[in-house]
C-alpha cells in the first residue's frame, strides 16, 4: 500500500506477503459524466475487484456495498446528505497561507470573498459536472467556503461526493490554487468538517426516522445508540489523521463528546428540527479528509448493530454539551482512535477484518512518523509536518 | 458488458468524449486514476485495466 509520502507498506492479505497481486478496476458505466472544466474527458467511477471477478475487501466503495448489503436484509434503504467544507491555499515564501484573510464573512458571497472568481467558477463546474450540487457560499473562517449537495442513497451520495472532492482539487489546481479539506489547517482558524446527515426509508421511499407524532422512531433511537456504542473505534475513520484530532475540542463546534441532541451543535449527532420525510441524523465528528465511502459505511455499520442489538441511546444532553459529563470524551488523537478500533470487536464484525487490518497498518506508520518527526508530538498546535504531509492531498 | 461497452463508446463519441478518466479512491482516500482512450473502449474495459494492488 501506497502512503501520502509515496512510501510502500506491506499491509497483510493481498500486498507483498501475497507476491503483489493484481486487481481489475471495472468501470461502472452509469457514472459517466463529461468534465465540463476538460473538453473531451468524461469521468467514470471504478469499481476494485479482485481478479476472479468478486469484491476486493479492502476498496472503500466495495466496503459500502457490503454494508448496504446487510441494510437490504433489514428492508431498509439509507439516505445520506453530505456537507463538507473546504479552504482555498497557496504556497507562498512562508509556506502554505489562506489565499484571503478577512474575519466576519460567513454567509457571503460576491467580491469581497472571491475576488479572483475561483469560488464562482467552481459552483459553475460543479453545476455542470451534475453532481447535485446546489448551492454554495463564504463560511465562517476568512478563505473557508461550503458548497451544498442534495441527498440521495447512500452508493449514489457516496459516489457523488468523491467527485465533488476530486473535481476541486482538479479545478484549483488548474486556476493555480489548492482546494484543502484537511481538517484543521491553520491554528488561528477554526476546521472544516465532513458533516453526514442520514436516515433509513423502508423499500418505497418512507421515512423510518419518525414515529409520526413528532418524536424519533425506535429504529432512529437504535441507529443513535449502536453510532455512540461504537463512537470511539469509528473516530479512526471520520478523523482518520494526525491533525483531524485538532479540530475537536471543548467550545469549538466540533463534538468533543460521544453525545446526542436535538437541534444542538454542540453534540456528535445532532437531530435536525425537521420531521416527517426529512427525519435524519446528522454526525458532526467527520472531517474533510474522511474517505467518502468509508465514512458513510462504517456510520452506517455501527447505527444497523444499533438497529440488530435493539440499542438504547443515553439520554439526549441538553445545552451546551460540551459540559455534558455523563457522556465520555471522544479520542483526542488518531492513536487513540485506533486503540479503540483494535478494542471494538464488534465493529470488525460488521466490516471485512482484511479492510480494518490494511487501514490500520498504514494509519499506525502514520502516527510512528509523526511522533518520530515532530518534536512534541502532544501538541495541540497544528505542525508543519501535518501540513507537508496532509495538505496537497486532502 | 462487451454490448455495453461498445454502446457506451457510441454514447462518448456522440457527445465529443475521446478520454474517459477511470476513478477510484484508496483507503487513504486518495483520488486513483487511469485514463481510457474512448477509442479502445471495449477492449480495455471489458475485463478492466489491471494495476497492482500495492497502489490501491
Amino acid at each position: 500500500m501506497t502512503t501520502t509520502r509515496g512510501g510502500v507498506l506491506d499491509a497483510g492479505t493481498g500486498s507483498f506477503g501475497d507476491g503483489l497481486p493484481d486487481m481489475v478496476a471495472n468501470l461502472d458505466t452509469d457514472t459517466i459524466r463529461p468534465i465540463p472544466w476538460l473538453p473531451g474527458v468524461a469521468y467514470a467511477i471504478a469499481d476494485i475487484d479482485n481478479p476472479d471477478g468478486s469484491r476486493s475487501d479492502v476498496a472503500p466503495r466495495a466496503v459500502l456495498r457490503s454494508v448496504l448489503d446487510e441494510y437490504e436484509k433489514e428492508g431498509l434503504v439509507p439516505v445520506c446528505g453530505p456537507e463538507l467544507e473546504f479552504y482555498f491555499a497557496q504556497r507562498t515564501e512562508g509556506g502554505w497561507e489562506r489565499i484571503l484573510n478577512k474575519a466576519g464573512r460567513v454567509y457571503t458571497t460576491g467580491s469581497q470573498v472571491d475576488p479572483d472568481g475561483h469560488y464562482l467558477h467552481l459552483l459553475r463546474m460543479l453545476d455542470q459536472l451534475n453532481i447535485g450540487a446546489f448551492a454554495g457560499n463564504h463560511e465562517f473562517c476568512p478563505s473557508q467556503y461550503e458548497i451544498n449537495l442534495w441527498h440521495s442513497e447512500a452508493m449514489d451520495a457516496a459516489d457523488r461526493t468523491f467527485l465533488f472532492k476530486t473535481a476541486i482539487k482538479d479545478v484549483t489546481a488548474s486556476r493555480g490554487i489548492l482546494g484543502t479539506f484537511l481538517g484543521k489547517p491553520w491554528n488561528d482558524e477554526g476546521g472544516s468538517g465532513f458533516h453526514l446527515h442520514f436516515s433509513v426509508t423502508d423499500g418505497d421511499g418512507v421515512n423510518r426516522m419518525h414515529d409520526g407524532g413528532g418524536e424519533l422512531s425506535e429504529t432512529a433511537l437504535q441507529m443513535i445508540a449502536g453510532v455512540i456504542d461504537h463512537a470511539d473505534a469509528i473516530a479512526a475513520f471520520t478523523n482518520p489523521t494526525v491533525n483531524a484530532y485538532k479540530r475537536l475540542g471543548p467550545d469549538t463546534l466540533a463534538p468533543y463528546r460521544s453525545n446526542w441532541g436535538y437541534d444542538n451543535r454542540s453534540t456528535m449527532i445532532r437531530i435536525p428540527p425537521e420531521r416527517g420525510q426529512g427525519t435524519r441524523l446528522e454526525l458532526r465528528i467527520g472531517d474533510g479528509s474522511a474517505n467518502p465511502y468509508v465514512i458513510i459505511a462504517v456510520v452506517l455499520a455501527a447505527a444497523l448493530d444499533g438497529i440488530r442489538r435493539g440499542l438504547t441511546p443515553p439520554a439526549a444532553a441538553e445545552g451546551w454539551a460540551y459540559e455534558d459529563e455523563e457522556r465520555p470524551v471522544l479520542p483526542m488523537s488518531l492513536k487513540a482512535a485506533l486503540d479503540a478500533l483494535a478494542a471494538d470487536a464488534g465493529l470488525r464484525d460488521l466490516l471485512t477484518g482484511d479492510f480494518i487490518d490494511v487501514f490500520t497498518v498504514m494509519k499506525r506508520d502514520e502516527v510512528e512518523r509523526y511522533e518520530a518527526e515532530v518534536d512534541d508530538p502532544d501538541t495541540r498546535d497544528v505542525t508543519a509536518w501535518e501540513l507537508e504531509e496532509y495538505i496537497e492531498d486532502y | 458488458m462487451l454490448h455495453d461497452l461498445a454502446e457506451t463508446r457510441r454514447l462518448l463519441e456522440t457527445q465529443g468524449i475521446d478520454v474517459v478518466r477511470l476513478i477510484f479512491t484508496d483507503l487513504l482516500g486518495m483520488t486513483r486514476s487511469k485514463d481510457l482512450l474512448v477509442s479502445q473502449l471495449e477492449r480495455s474495459a471489458a475485463h478492466g485495466p489491471a494495476s497492482a494492488r500495492a497502489r490501491g
